[in-house]
């Protein structure tokens, strides 16, 4: 039986920064070849190469160092930064808390401003390499 | 850590116009291409950067009158014309602001029995600027009115571009008003560092009337990472309202 971690907890980092979001999202993925024929009974798949992306997003800080400075000066860079997620944000990697890196481009950063709410953002990163799982 | 900010404070500026008495909401996205290119000796997928794309949307009251949104989109939906267009997320000096020019590329106007009629829009912009308010707007009656020190996103790094938008949204008088950004090395306070021309200078150039300007250029070299706007005017220009923002080009 693993160790469950509230959502509430974690570091989410870009380009070395720390930024503040509600939620943070990451995809690994594995490209599957359909390489059926009509020699087989069912469909075949061969593996291919890993990829992964990132999404985050949530009520949207202003200032020096913040997190809209951040992803903004990421953004106009072009180019890719590094990114760490820490799932308990001790900074401890453990066999309970991998910590997960990797690079990725920020390909889309999204501020909405409504008269009812908080501004707030959501952005896109597609990861680019290999992700490191540290235990 | 930074500040929160509540929507309930942003404003629309359209070609030197303050269009936020319609609008009751902005949206901005900033795209970046990421082409692959991943090759047989990797097992993992790699990308690069590639060119980048704006886009933004506002929405709010069907409202009529003379440089209202609704005036505007018609033209600019109608003939392609692009617009200089600044949302801000407040009117404070150093809030954040976000500037481009835009066209029009949809215009939804929703009517029912029930409400107020509303319109909302989208936008396809180039070259977004992302700074701070200098002048949130500010009323300037003399020559050398320092409008706005502000830390921006930090020094600028040589190879970008920096830009401004200057949005005359009052002008009283006869005569030129000329505006420009002007950068301190200062990191402490920005007031008492040595204020310098950008590069060959950003300015505005001469206007003498209500509209928009917006100006872009190469850093050159170190920029900031404070910013200021000054004014230079003739004798007849009695007084204006400067909404200018400035920062990176992203």
């Amino acid at each position: 039986m693993g160790t469950k971690i509230h959502g509430k907890a974690h570091d989410i980092s870009i380009g070395g920064t720390d930024i503040c979001v509600d939620s943070t999202s990451i995809t690994q993925t594995r490209d599957a070849a359909e390489g059926t024929t009509n020699c087989d009974a069912d469909k075949v798949f061969t593996a291919g190469m890993e990829g992964h992306s990132l999404s985050t997003g949530g009520p949207l800080e202003f200032g020096t160092g913040s997190t809209e400075a951040t992803l903004a000066a990421d953004l106009a860079a072009g180019a890719a930064s590094a990114w760490s997620f820490d799932p308990d944000g001790t900074g401890t990697a453990s066999a309970t808390n991998p910590i997960l890196s990797g690079s990725q481009i920020i390909t889309s950063l999204a501020i909405t401003a409504g008269i009812g709410g908080n501004i707030t953002y959501s952005a896109s990163h597609q990861g680019t390499g290999v992700v490191t799982r540290t235990v | 850590m930074g500040t929160k900010k509540h929507g309930s404070k942003s404003r629309v500026y359209i070609g030197g116009y303050d269009a936020s008495g319609a609008m009751n909401a902005f949206g901005v996205t900033m795209n970046q291409d990421a082409a692959e290119s991943s090759t047989f000796d990797e097992l993992d997928k790699s990308y690069i950067a590639g060119m980048k794309s704006h886009s933004f949307t506002t929405g709010g009251v069907y409202l009529l009158g003379t440089n209202e949104a609704e005036q505007v989109i018609a033209t600019s939906i109608g003939a392609g014309t692009i617009e200089d267009i600044s949302c801000a997320i407040g009117t404070t000096r150093g809030d954040r602001a976000y500037g481009c020019e835009a066209f029009a590329t949809s215009d939804s106007i929703v009517s029912s029995v029930g409400g107020i009629v509303t319109q909302s829009d989208s936008w396809q912009a180039n070259n977004m600027i992302v700074g701070d308010l200098l002048a949130p707007p500010a009323t300037i009656t003399a020559t050398g009115s320092q409008v706005g020190v502000s830390y921006s996103l930090g020094a600028f790094a040589l190879g970008n571009t920096i830009g401004a938008m200057f949005h005359l949204l009052a002008y009283a008088g006869t005569g030129n008003i000329t505006f420009e950004i002007e950068h301190s090395t200062d990191s402490t306070t920005g007031s008492d560092g040595t204020w310098a021309s950008i590069g060959a200078g950003l300015t505005s150039g001469a206007m003498s009337a209500t509209g928009v300007v917006r100006a872009t250029i190469p850093a050159g070299g170190v920029i900031g990472p404070w910013l200021r706007v000054t004014a230079t005017k003739d004798a007849g220009v009695t007084s204006v309202s400067l909404l200018c923002h400035a920062g990176l080009v992203v």
